[in-house]
């Protein structure tokens, strides 16, 4: 299929363009010749992006970032666009126009002679059958990717190499996959997972932990390792429960109330029914309700006991009261000495009474005599016959009042006698109070007894001994106490046992919980869950291992294609270099890729290879990234029909022969290609204005940031063969 | 694994640290051998590759691994003896590895992955879930049955040999099985 030039680019508004500008390519050669910033790389990049939009700005290759977020639009214009008009040597004409829209997205449109219309791009591409990568590669060459051959660092270098070989796309792409690590993925995936089983080793530890410990605790109290198994709880509560039956039974306890154990699950529940039984047993056993009830009884008896021994002492005591009285004749006895006395005292009473009447006249007698002259005589008072001195009356009268002086005995008998009657009224009255006391002691003495009668609910005989019979009745309660006691304490053990034995199912109940723990802990490996992350993960390591592959794959097909690529335009490359360079020493330039860099090596006379970079100087680089780059361009083995090549600042520290030399060799690609050249070199623009090849050399002058630069055409250098007639009509 | 089996081989590596490694070669070539499963073994302690298996048609190489971590590394030599196995006598070239953790198992990988002329590995770390993408299903049901096997009636004697050399002893062991299998025959 014929290969298509570049007619004509009509460019208004795009980087150092801010103004309309429309330049005719219609020779083999043009070159684009001025100072810097006049705008000439802005001529070539508005081809690529009239080609390739934003999709030529957003390739990295590698280190090189040459068009990395540059600015499209001129900033002194409001509108950016650029036409390109391609002619194919057997006449047909393609134009393609890309106007920016935002910074970042541009409308597209291109129309071929026939008519067909288009507004994507990659239509265009396939129609051209170029990429952007094929473009870059062996179309335009860019300053940049010499300076890369030039720095000479080796990864820039072989970054450079694989953009002259149109390979930046596959190693960036291998790159890309090489930069999200594979491995990394299920390191990540392999630690988390490994975080899971930390979890799970630790929480199987504790379980284990709890399962030891409490087997333990199982196997100390006389259960055996057989035994520590849900079977082994189930036939422990079983047993419980007959033994809880039994004691019920053996003391006749109420029946104890709860669930009979039939499986594991049902153990919890027999376990807090039979504590709940217990405890009400405790509380209302009948056994300690009787024990209390005798408790009562026998401190009832021992009350009534004592009262009656105080009550029979006092009775006892006031008999022997009256018993050891003193006076011991009785009441009559006493009642009729006490007459007696009164008789004699009554009697003594008359005797004084007539002898104080006698003296009472003596007394006034004695008093009227004291009142007379001792020798006054006075007659008798009471017979009036005899005469006697007051004297001798006084005398008479004393001698009578003497011989009345029987009246203190009479006194004395009746005092004593009196006395003695007080005495015997003092005795009988002690006598009645002691009888009394005794008569109050002995009812009281029966009341009690009636009361311990009514107690022991019979009837005491005079004869029974009431102290005896309670004494008697304390001894059998006693007895009973002490038999109700051993029964207490029996079924308080045997509650004790069932408590204690019913905790036992508390620790079967934590073992069997640890164990079944442990189970699910230990089937999470099995389940489905789990079986579904480990496929993840062996997906994820799969995919890992995948994409390793490609990355391999990518790796071997891009050296693959470097070396295929190197192969055809090996003997190029090196004739070119040879043309440039002119070395005298090396006859050529081989470069072979060895894994993933490229071997550079200068043959000499004799066909034997050394390294050639320790020999290479910038210029030779330079010439070698040119070699490489024209010997792609114009490999008959290219792909794409774009029959165009253009070289941005190429003679960068070349010499003056080398450019002429370049130009040489420019002059054999234009039997097969489009030249375009950029350059501020003026050795270079004379050494094209010496080649024979029809040229146009344009001059780009007087740039200003508003209006941009000045292109004029240069004077003669409209000479040689027209574009057309350069290329020839068919690439192929 | 089992807890009981990465107890014993804990065990075993607190005990013989400086030999776990070919101590874990020898207790997984008894659990290959005829009594266990089945195959003619030959050990090897000192070079090449590390365990061969001969059963009826098939020939298999180890090289075997074990490791605390989540990867093992092969290295050149490894390779090497496998690949020399593989491509000189047609032996299945493998990779027998062990991670000493509860969630890991033996892996057996197939070292030819692709079935390429070549083994598919390189010389570098791998981790085991790597490996296991590739299992030579055949040997590795073998030995994730019989090891645990292998291991829990042997480790008591390996923790105190009679001679105090653990390698030996199990180089006995695996000799007498060889010698009761050739007196059957």
């Amino acid at each position: 299929m014929a290969q298509f030039w570049i007619e004509r680019v009509e460019v208004a508004g795009f980087r150092g363009l801010p103004k309309l500008l429309q330049i005719d390519f219609d020779r083999a050669v043009t070159l684009l010749h001025g100072d810097n910033r006049q705008g000439k790389s802005s001529i070539t990049n508005a081809v690529e992006w009239c080609l390739f939009g934003p999709e030529i700005a957003a390739i990295r290759y590698g280190e090189i970032r040459e068009r990395a977020d540059w600015e499209v639009r001129s900033l002194h214009s409001t509108k950016c666009y650029v036409e390109c008009t391609f002619r194919s040597a057997d006449g047909e004409t393609i134009k393609a126009r890309r106007t920016l829209k935002t910074p970042r997205t541009t409308d597209f449109s291109f129309e071929t002679q026939d008519g067909t219309k288009s507004a994507d791009d990659k239509l265009l591409h396939n129609l051209l059958q170029i990429s952007s990568a094929d473009f870059v590669s062996s179309v335009h060459l860019h300053p940049e990717v010499i300076r890369n051959l030039l720095v000479a660092l080796p990864k820039n270098r072989k970054e450079a190499i694989d953009r002259l070989l149109g390979l930046s796309e596959l190693r960036d792409l291998e790159a890309a996959f090489k930069v999200q690590k594979p491995s990394a993925w299920t390191s990540k995936l392999d630690s988390d997972i490994e975080s899971l089983y930390l979890v799970r080793d630790s929480r199987l530890a504790e379980k284990r932990k709890t399962v030891e410990s409490e087997s333990d605790v199982l196997l100390t109290n006389g259960f055996q390792q057989p035994d520590l198994t849900e079977d082994g709880a189930e036939r422990y509560a079983a047993d419980i429960a007959a033994r809880a039956r039994k004691l019920a039974s053996t003391f006749q306890l109420p029946e104890l109330k709860f669930t009979e154990p039939h499986d594991f699950a049902s153990l919890q529940k027999f376990r807090n029914e039979l504590d709940g039984a217990i405890r009400n047993l405790q509380a209302q056993n009948p056994v300690l309700k009787n024990q209390a009830d005798h408790l009562n009884r026998k401190a009832n008896i021992e009350g009534l006991r004592s009262a009656y021994v105080a009550r029979k002492n006092a009775f006892t005591a006031a008999e022997q009261e009256l018993k050891s009285h003193p006076e011991v004749r009785s009441t009559d006895q006493l009642d009729a000495e006490r007459i007696e006395l009164q008789a004699q005292s009554s009697k003594l009473a008359a005797e004084m009474n007539e002898v104080a009447k006698n003296a009472t006249i003596l007394s006034n007698a004695l008093e009227f005599f004291q009142k007379r002259l001792d020798a006054e005589l006075i007659l008798c008072p009471l017979c009036g016959q005899a005469t006697k001195s007051a004297s001798e009356w006084r005398a008479h009268i004393e001698k009578e009042i003497k011989a009345n002086e029987i009246l203190e005995a009479l006194q004395t008998r009746k005092r004593d006698l009196d006395s003695r009657a007080a005495i015997l009224d003092a005795a009988k009255e002690q006598r009645l109070a002691l009888a009394k006391k005794i008569t109050d002691e002995k009812l009281r003495l029966e009341a009690n007894i009636d009361g311990i009668g009514r107690l022991l609910e019979r009837t005491l005989s005079p004869n029974d001994d009431p102290d005896g019979i309670l004494s008697s009745e304390i001894r059998n309660i006693e007895d009973d106490l002490r038999l109700l006691q051993n029964q207490v304490s029996d079924v308080n053990a045997g509650l004790d046992q069932l408590r204690e034995a019913s905790q036992f199912l508390d620790v079967f109940a934590r073992l069997a919980k640890a164990q079944e723990e442990i189970r699910k802990i230990e089937a999470i490996s099995s389940s489905e869950s789990f079986k579904e992350v480990m496929g993840i993960r062996a997906d994820a390591e799969q995919l890992a291992e995948d994409v390793e592959l490609l990355i391999e794959g990518l790796n071997s097909a891009t050296n693959a294609e470097a070396k295929k690529r190197l192969d055809g335009v090996r003997a190029s490359i090196s004739d070119s270099f040879s043309k440039i360079t002119a070395r005298p020493d090396f006859a050529g330039l081989q470069i072979t890729p060895v894994g993933d860099d490229y071997k550079i090596e200068l043959t000499d006379n004799a066909g034997a290879g050394r390294s050639a970079l320790p020999i290479l100087n910038h210029a030779d680089i330079n010439c070698a990234a040119l070699s490489i780059f024209l010997s792609l361009a114009g490999s008959a083995q290219i792909s794409h029909r774009l029959g165009l090549v253009m070289l941005d600042d190429p003679s960068q520290s070349l010499d003056a022969t080398s450019k002429r030399n370049l130009c040489a060799v420019l002059a054999d690609l234009c039997d097969s290609r489009q030249v375009i050249v950029a350059t501020a070199d003026s050795e270079l623009r004379n050494e094209v204005l010496r080649m024979t090849k029809k040229k146009k050399i344009y001059r780009l002058s007087g740039w200003s940031p508003a209006e941009g630069p000045t292109l004029s055409d240069e004077p003669n250098a409209n000479e040689g063969p027209t574009t057309e007639a350069a290329v020839g009509t068919d690439a192929g | 694994m089992r807890d009981s089996t990465l107890r014993a081989l804990l065990d075993i590596s607190t005990r013989w640290p400086a030999e776990n490694g070919k101590i874990i070669q020898m207790l997984l070539a008894i659990s290959f051998d005829p009594l266990h499963g089945g195959f003619a073994v030959q050990n090897y302690l000192s070079q090449g590759v590390d365990v061969e298996l001969t059963g009826g048609e098939e020939r298999f190489a180890l090289e075997v691994k074990s490791t605390l971590g989540t990867t093992v590394a092969l290295q050149e030599k490894d390779l090497d003896a496998l690949r020399v196995k593989y491509k000189n006598d047609n032996y299945i070239p493998s990779v027998a590895a062990l991670r000493l953790h509860s969630s890991s198992d033996w892996v057996v990988a197939d070292a030819r992955a692709f079935g390429i002329k070549d083994i598919r590995l390189t010389p570098r770390d791998y981790a085991l879930s790597r490996l296991a993408l590739h299992p030579l299903l055949q040997l590795q049901e073998i030995v994730q049955r019989e090891f645990p096997k292998t291991l829990q009636s042997l480790k008591d004697t390996v923790l105190s040999p009679p001679n105090g050399k653990p390698l030996e002893f199990l180089a006995h062991i695996l000799e007498r099985d060889m010698l009761a299998s050739a007196s059957a025959i």
